[in-house]
C-alpha cells in the first residue's frame, strides 16, 4: 500500500517534470545543438531573469554608479561594443580588448575573448572588479543592492529570500543573458522554410560553408573553441591571448571564435577591433594571414576569394543579422523597474 | 488495524535503539615551529628567524573520506570545506560517521577537484564571492597563505602565496592521505606552516597568485605539511 502510494507521487512529480517547460523567452529552435548551460541548476523562470535584466542595466554595478554591464554590452549593437575598437569602462579608461557580443550564451563553454572563464555564472564576476571595468567588489555590490529600495524584494520574488547573496546576483545576471538568444535572422528563416535565400546569397552560403564553416559551425555560427586566426601582432598591445594567461606556448594567440550572427550590429571586429568592415576582415584571411607555430590548421592553405566572391559571402553574412533580436523589447532598459528607484 | 499499530511502534522503536551514528571532529592547528598561530585583527604574533608575521591562512578541504587496510570504509557526502585561520569555527570539521567505524587513515584533497570547479556558481563553502575564486579567470584558490616579512622587498613588506587552479597542466589540487597509528575518535591535524616558508626563499619569491610552474612546484610540498597529532 504504502509503496503504491510513493509510486503515485513518484509517476505525478515525473509527468509534471516532463510537462515542465521553458518560458516562452527561453523558446530556441529545434536545430540548435543541445544546451551547455546546466539549466537544472538554475531553472528558467520570469523573476529571476528580470532581475537579472534589472542588474544588466543597472550602474549600481560599478564602485562609482556610473557604469553598467549596458555601457559595454548595448541591446542596439547584439550587446557589443560599436564604435570603439577597444571597450572603455570607468572613468573611461581604455581596456585592451573589444567587448565580445552577447548572445546564445547558454551554448557556450568558453566566456572572455580568451576563454579563460569556464561557465556563464561566474562571468560577471571579472566585470564588476576590474579596475578598468566597473573596479568595484561582489560584497560592496551585494551591500549596496540590500541597501536599495527596489531589490530586496526583487530577490525576494525570483529566489523567496530578500536577503541578497554574490551567488545569487551572478545567477540572475546569468539568467538575463540566458534569455539572449538569437535565432530569428533571415537565414533562420530560410531554415524554418519562411524565407528564401537570393541567388547572390545563396551563392555566398556555399563560399561560406567552403571557406568558414569549420570554425563558424553552423547553426551557432562559431565551434566556441580557441584558435589563432592568423592575425599579425599588434605591438602597442602585445596582446597573446589565451597565453597571457596560461604561459603555455600552445596557447600562443589563441582567442575563442565568435560567433558570425550580427555582424552589421557588432562591429568593429576581431579581439582588438582592428577591422571596421566585414571586407577587411575577408582581406585579412585571403591575403593578411600570419604564419606562427599555432596558427589554426584551416589558415595553413591559403583561402582564395575573388572580390565578386567576396561580395556574395558578405551578402550571405548579412542574413546573419537577426533585427528583431537587437530590437527586442524585452531585452532593453527596463524603465519600469530601473526608474522607479 | 491493530497489525499497523504495531509495525509503526516497532518501525519507531528500532529508529530509537538504532543508535548506529558518532560525531567525529577533523581538526586542524596551524603552527610555526610547533607553536599554535592565532591571528587576531589580521596579525599574528611574529615567528622565525625572519620575523614572519602571518596575516591570512584559508584553504578548502574536500571529499573527506576514511581508509581501512587501503579500503574505502567512510565518505563525508557533499565534501566541502572552507578553512579559515581567523574563523576557530572552521578549523573544526564535525562528521556524522557509523558508530563503529573502524579506520587506520584519513583522506582529503586539499582544493576543488575540476568537475566541481566547472560546475558554475554554488552557495556555503564554495561561494565565489568569499574571497578564494579568481575572478579574472576561472578557479578556485586552493590553498591561501599570506603575511609579511622584513626581507620581502616589497610595499608593506608582504608575501601572497594564492596555489590554486584546476586546468592541466597546473592542476594544483593536492590528495593528503594521512595514516593513523591510534585512531581516536576526534583526528587533530598539524600543519606546519614553517615547514610550508621554509622551502622559499621570501626574499626572492614573495608572490605567487596564478597556476603556473611555480605555484605547482609549491604546492607539491603542501601535503608534507599536514600530519596527524596522535
Amino acid at each position: 500500500m504504502r509503496y503504491t502510494f510513493s509510486y503515485i507521487i513518484f509517476v505525478s512529480l515525473l509527468s509534471l517534470a516532463f510537462l515542465w517547460k521553458a518560458p516562452d523567452f527561453f523558446a530556441y529552435p529545434d536545430y540548435f545543438p543541445e544546451l551547455q548551460y546546466n539549466v537544472e541548476r538554475n531553472p528558467i523562470t520570469t523573476e529571476k531573469t528580470a532581475l537579472g535584466r534589472a542588474l544588466f542595466f543597472d550602474p549600481i554595478l560599478s564602485k562609482d554608479s556610473t557604469i553598467s554591464c549596458a555601457s559595454c554590452h548595448s541591446p542596439f549593437n547584439a550587446f557589443a561594443h560599436t564604435d570603439h575598437d577597444l571597450s572603455h569602462g570607468i572613468r573611461d579608461q581604455i581596456g585592451t580588448r573589444n567587448a565580445p557580443a552577447i548572445f546564445n550564451m547558454a551554448w557556450k563553454r568558453n566566456f572572455m575573448r580568451d576563454g579563460v572563464i569556464n561557465n556563464l555564472d561566474l562571468l560577471a564576476l571579472a566585470p564588476i572588479s576590474d579596475q578598468k571595468e566597473m573596479d568595484s567588489d561582489i560584497d560592496l555590490v551585494v551591500e549596496r543592492l540590500q541597501e536599495s529600495v527596489i531589490y530586496p524584494s526583487l530577490f525576494n520574488a525570483a529566489f523567496g529570500d530578500s536577503t541578497i547573496t554574490g551567488p545569487n546576483v551572478l545567477r540572475a545576471l546569468s539568467q538575463f543573458q540566458l534569455s539572449l538568444i538569437s535565432a530569428n535572422s533571415k537565414y533562420d528563416q530560410v531554415k524554418r522554410g519562411e524565407a528564401k535565400f537570393t541567388d547572390q546569397e545563396k551563392n555566398g552560403y556555399a563560399l561560406f560553408q567552403k571557406n568558414c564553416s569549420s570554425c563558424h559551425q553552423e547553426p551557432l555560427f562559431t565551434n566556441d573553441d580557441l584558435a589563432n586566426n592568423g592575425l599579425p601582432i599588434d605591438t602597442t598591445l602585445n596582446d597573446f591571448g589565451r597565453w597571457d594567461m596560461t604561459q603555455l606556448s600552445e596557447d600562443s594567440l589563441l582567442f575563442v571564435v565568435p560567433s558570425l550572427r550580427n555582424l552589421s550590429f557588432t562591429y568593429p571586429y576581431m579581439h582588438d577591433g582592428r577591422f571596421k568592415k566585414i571586407r577587411q576582415v575577408l582581406d585579412h584571411y585571403t591575403d593578411g594571414i600570419h604564419h606562427s607555430p599555432t596558427l589554426s590548421k584551416e589558415l595553413k592553405k591559403p583561402i582564395l576569394l575573388s572580390p565578386n566572391e567576396k561580395t556574395d559571402l558578405i551578402a550571405f553574412l548579412l542574413t546573419l543579422d537577426d533585427k528583431s533580436f537587437v530590437f527586442d523589447q524585452k531585452h532593453q532598459f527596463p524603465r519600469e523597474i530601473l526608474l522607479q528607484k | 488495524m491493530r497489525k499497523q499499530l504495531l509495525y509503526l511502534c516497532l518501525l519507531s522503536f528500532s529508529t530509537l535503539f538504532a543508535q548506529t551514528e558518532k560525531e567525529l571532529q577533523l581538526s586542524f592547528s596551524p603552527t610555526f615551529e610547533k607553536q599554535s598561530i592565532l591571528i587576531l585583527e589580521e596579525q599574528s604574533s611574529v615567528y622565525g628567524a625572519d620575523s614572519i608575521q602571518i596575516t591570512a591562512l584559508k584553504f578548502f578541504v574536500s571529499a573527506i573520506a576514511f581508509y581501512q587496510k587501503d579500503q574505502v570504509v567512510f565518505e563525508e557526502e557533499n565534501s566541502y570545506h572552507l578553512i579559515d585561520i581567523e574563523d576557530m569555527n572552521s578549523l573544526n570539521i564535525p562528521l556524522v560517521v557509523p558508530e563503529n567505524l573502524e579506520f587506520d587513515a584519513v583522506h582529503f584533497n586539499l582544493g576543488i577537484d575540476s568537475l566541481t570547479s566547472e560546475a558554475g556558481v554554488f552557495d556555503g563553502a564554495l561561494d565565489p564571492t568569499n574571497g578564494m575564486y579568481w575572478t579574472w579567470q576561472s578557479g578556485y584558490i586552493n590553498f591561501k597563505l599570506e603575511g609579511t616579512s622584513p626581507i620581502c622587498p616589497v610595499r608593506k613588506n608582504a608575501f601572497q602565496f594564492h596555489l590554486g587552479g584546476y586546468r592541466a597542466p597546473y592542476n594544483l589540487l593536492q590528495k593528503i592521505h594521512l595514516n593513523c597509528i591510534n585512531p581516536s575518535d576526534d583526528i587533530h591535524i598539524n600543519i606546519a606552516i614553517d615547514q610550508f616558508l621554509d622551502q622559499i626563499k621570501l626574499s626572492d619569491t614573495y608572490e605567487i597568485m596564478s597556476p603556473n610552474k611555480e605555484a605547482l612546484t609549491l604546492a607539491k610540498q603542501l601535503p608534507t605539511i599536514f600530519s596527524i597529532v596522535e
